[in-house]
């Protein structure tokens, strides 16, 4: 029987191992056949979405194992906007609107606001924090 | 419409996790979601009159979490085991409207929830 999720990230992809974890969980419930709602990244988790992270090439790449795996699953891939700009994470939007020289948001990733989360949440059999 | 507890084991300051958890446990109180604050461990520490946010030149969420109830917020609970490991008292918190409990309620408070969010 097929459960649906939400993945809320708090923490940065480098420096803290529980970004790791929330990605191996996420591909190993779609790997049994679950669903994922939609995965937010809050806090620090919305480095996650910074398209210049640039880990050595001998190195796990967070973000683009979640890009991945939303091209397989095809769930969202949410920041947190508040939590995103204060962080440096700038869509294009968010540049026009905050009057900033450019912006870095990764492909794949949106910026959406804290009722975004709850929706799924309201949908979600599970929420899973990492 | 789901129920949420927000549990927070951080001290005031040093972090954002008081602040950027509060923000989320309003955002769905505001949107008719049954929403309950628990403060455990080192969060108690945020319940503490007088801490100056100014100091370290930081935005004082202490003053938006004392203004809890105008937020449709449930209830604001604080866990009287950290209360007590830390020497403090419900009288010398000066927190209007909270709920000291011991360990068997905070089994249920958090039992009876549809979703937990740790911050």
């Amino acid at each position: 029987m097929s459960t649906s999720f939400v993945i809320v990230v708090y923490h940065a992809p480098y420096g803290h191992e529980s970004a790791y974890h929330a990605l191996r969980f996420a591909e190993t419930i779609i790997a049994m056949g679950h669903c994922i709602e939609q995965v937010f990244f809050y806090q620090d988790g919305t480095l996650h979405a910074n398209a210049l992270n640039f880990p050595p090439s001998d190195e796990i790449n967070l973000q683009h194992r979640w890009q991945a795996l939303q091209q397989q699953a095809g769930f969202p891939l949410h920041c947190c906007i508040s939590a995103a700009i204060k962080r440096g994470v700038i869509s294009s939007e968010d540049q026009q609107d905050c009057a900033l020289p450019s912006h870095n948001l990764a492909a794949g990733f949106t910026n959406v606001g804290l009722p975004a989360l709850m929706e799924a949440m309201t949908q979600a059999e599970q929420v899973v924090e990492f | 419409m789901k129920s949420y507890v927000f549990v927070f084991t951080h001290a005031s300051f040093g972090h954002s996790h008081g602040r950027e958890g509060l923000d989320m446990a309003f955002l769905l109180a505001s949107y008719d979601q049954k929403v309950q604050l628990l403060y455990l461990e080192d969060g108690v520490c945020q319940l503490m009159p007088n801490q100056q946010a100014k100091l370290v030149e930081t935005k004082n969420h202490l003053a938006t979490l004392q203004a809890w109830s105008l937020y449709d917020v449930e209830h604001c609970y604080a866990c009287q085991t950290s209360l007590q490991q830390r020497g403090l008292t419900a009288a010398g918190l000066a927190f209007e409207g909270l709920d000291i409990i011991n360990d068997v309620q905070i089994q249920n408070v958090l039992a009876n929830a549809d979703h937990v969010m740790v911050f």
